[in-house]
């Protein structure tokens, strides 16, 4: 009777954070609150986000009952002007998105230029 | 419930919240996360939560089997009775369907009119992870490079932690359970997993999703309505997409187990500044290209059995490989090439032997492996084989219409998920370490303050990532 077939050598396997970059390191009740500082700043800065963050809530009910709430919240956020680094990264995302080649602007294929926005 | 989402970030406030005071009763700890992850995995459909449970106390129960002291024989019987139920299971799930449209093909080809129905089964989330998990656990402890569990939680939190159960990383019980054995020492890496969240975002949030919206959807989704440099574009653009879009869910997978106090494998480690398409498949998805060698290729007999057998078996693991990530003959094609591609890179072993010396042999060998693995992706991505066809075909013409759908945005950004791969190794430590000079409140509120810019810059809604239909 054989119980255990001797052990074949173990894959090796790397961490996905290496030694050296674990030197930094905090309690885990410091990085609870850390975590949670940060999702203060994240409700701060990000209000104009939160609408349509909170109709894509999973839970149900939730999208609902916070809709509006986080909608006055946005509006307050806005009137004390937090909410203007957020307007302006949209707008330059949008900037960005909009470019384009400076090139011979006649319509190669139809159906590709009425997809386009 | 995706990652970059509302839901999912007060889940996680809500779970490290629990899981702070229960530091020092770990098995209250591991118990909590079972029922976080499973309250994760419900939120996709319930009454999954069944079939993950099952697969479960089946690996766990199968597991005693194996490690009693029974004959080998005995022990073998239990472990291929376990593992085919595990695939009988997933290929219920995952195959069905695909295998009813192959034979009612077959039927009708040789003239009957009967119809097999179409079971129109839902596919569980990650039960291609979790069922290669449960797998992983029964091979190693017949191999005995695992113990067996004796603590159900210990199982069952193996099998559904919630950040890899969707998509990954797939973890070895070898590797996992030990960290189950005994509550964790290590204090939080918190700067490293606060950096690996971040550049995960970065890469889902911003390169995937432009890089989908912008090019390489519209040009999969008609071909034939763009020129040829578009199209060898979209390709690009998608190769860097399918990326940064894995890629960046299994940084933030490895970021969120750090800050619960596990470590998770790395799982992509620059996969197109490879050489050579073995090396690719060292660096892409390493979690499951490990998995297929250690339990299908080496199994078959790897490469000590002569060169034909050699051959044969990099086509059968690569074939089963390409089936691994869906019902589809395209996913088939796609395993097929990597496998003939990897044959003949080991048949032409003598003349490969060697690294490439001299920057320009170690370019181009760097672009051939790049517009191989990007050949692949047109399979991969196109809907069907026929589409596949003409975005080849859409390739090599049209070549004087110029760029159209490729405007400065998405090329830029596909040029940045390709420079990504250059960045010298170590960039993670080296981040961290710089991180890491701030006070720990000042790097979470940083951190706050980059998934505002992020959320920013992004588009409105983030689709699902693409790992997850697998």
């Amino acid at each position: 009777m054989q119980r255990h077939p001797p052990a074949s050598p173990r894959p090796a396997v790397s961490d996905g954070i290496p030694a050296e970059a674990r030197r930094n390191s905090a309690s885990f009740g410091q990085s609870f609150v850390a975590c949670a500082l940060g999702a203060v700043v994240l409700a701060l800065l990000a209000s104009r986000g939160l609408p349509s963050w909170a109709e894509r809530l999973e839970f149900d009910g939730l999208a609902e009952f916070f809709g509006p709430k986080v909608a006055q919240y946005d509006e307050a956020l806005s009137r004390i002007g937090l909410t203007l680094p957020y307007d302006e990264l949209r707008r330059t995302a949008r900037w960005l998105i909009a470019r384009e080649w400076a090139l011979d602007p006649a319509p190669v294929h139809d159906e590709r230029i009425a997809r386009r926005p | 419930m995706l990652f970059p989402t509302l839901g999912f970030l007060l889940f996680f406030l809500v779970i490290a919240a629990l899981v702070v005071p229960l530091e020092r009763r770990f098995t209250a700890k591991k118990a909590c996360l079972v029922a976080a992850s499973y309250f994760f995995y419900a939120q996709a459909d319930w009454r999954f939560c069944f079939l993950l449970a099952f697969s479960s106390l089946l690996t766990y129960g199968a597991g005693w089997g194996i490690a009693a002291p029974l004959w080998r024989r005995a022990r073998r019987t239990i472990l291929a009775f376990a593992v085919a139920l595990h695939l009988g299971v997933l290929g219920f799930f995952k195959y069905c369907d695909f295998f009813v449209t192959q034979a009612n093909d077959l039927a009708q080809s040789l003239g009957f009119r009967h119809e097999l129905p179409f079971l129109e089964v839902i596919l569980p989330v990650g039960i291609s992870f979790y069922t290669f998990h449960g797998i992983s656990y029964l091979v190693d402890v017949y191999r005995g490079d695992a113990e067996v569990c004796a603590n159900p939680i210990d199982l069952l939190l193996y099998m559904s932690f919630f950040p890899q159960l969707a998509a990954g990383p797939i973890v070895r019980a070898s590797y996992f359970l030990p960290q189950l054995a005994r509550p964790s020492r290590e204090p939080v890496p918190f700067a490293a997993a606060l950096v690996l969240i971040i550049v995960g975002l970065f890469k889902k949030q911003i390169v995937a999703s432009y890089l989908a919206s912008e090019l390489a959807d519209p040009v999969f989704a008609a071909p034939t309505s763009y020129s040829g440099p578009d199209l060898l574009l979209g390709v690009y653009a998608y190769a860097v997409q399918i990326y940064c879009d894995f890629s960046g869910y299994s940084d933030m997978a490895i970021g969120l187990a750090a800050l619960l106090g596990f470590r998770f494998p790395i799982n992509f480690n620059q996969p197109y500044r490879a050489q050579r398409l073995r090396e690719f498949w060292q660096r892409w998805h390493i979690s499951l290209s490990s998995w297929l060698r250690d339990y299908l290729y080496k199994p078959l007999g790897g490469n000590r059995r002569g060169r034909a057998r050699t051959y044969a078996n990099l086509m059968i693991t690569m074939l089963l490989g390409g089936l691994w990530h869906g019902a589809a003959w395209k996913f088939v094609m796609w395993g097929g090439l990597h496998g003939v591609g990897l044959a003949v890179e080991r048949a032409l072993g003598p003349w490969l032997s060697r690294r490439p010396a001299g920057l320009l042999a170690q370019a181009a060998a760097t672009l051939a492996v790049f517009h191989f693995v990007c050949l692949g992706w047109i399979f991969f991505r196109a809907e069907s084989f026929e589409v596949a066809w003409l975005y080849l075909g859409g390739m090599a013409s049209g070549w004087a219409d110029g760029l159209r759908q490729a405007q400065p945005f998405p090329v830029a950004l596909t040029a940045l998920g390709l420079a990504g791969q250059f960045v010298a190794p170590g960039w993670l430590p080296r981040t961290a370490n710089a991180l890491g000079r701030l006070p720990v409140w000042a790097e979470g509120a940083l951190a706050g303050a980059l998934v505002a810019a992020l959320d920013a810059l992004g588009p409105e809604a983030v689709a699902p990532f693409i790992y997850f239909r697998f």
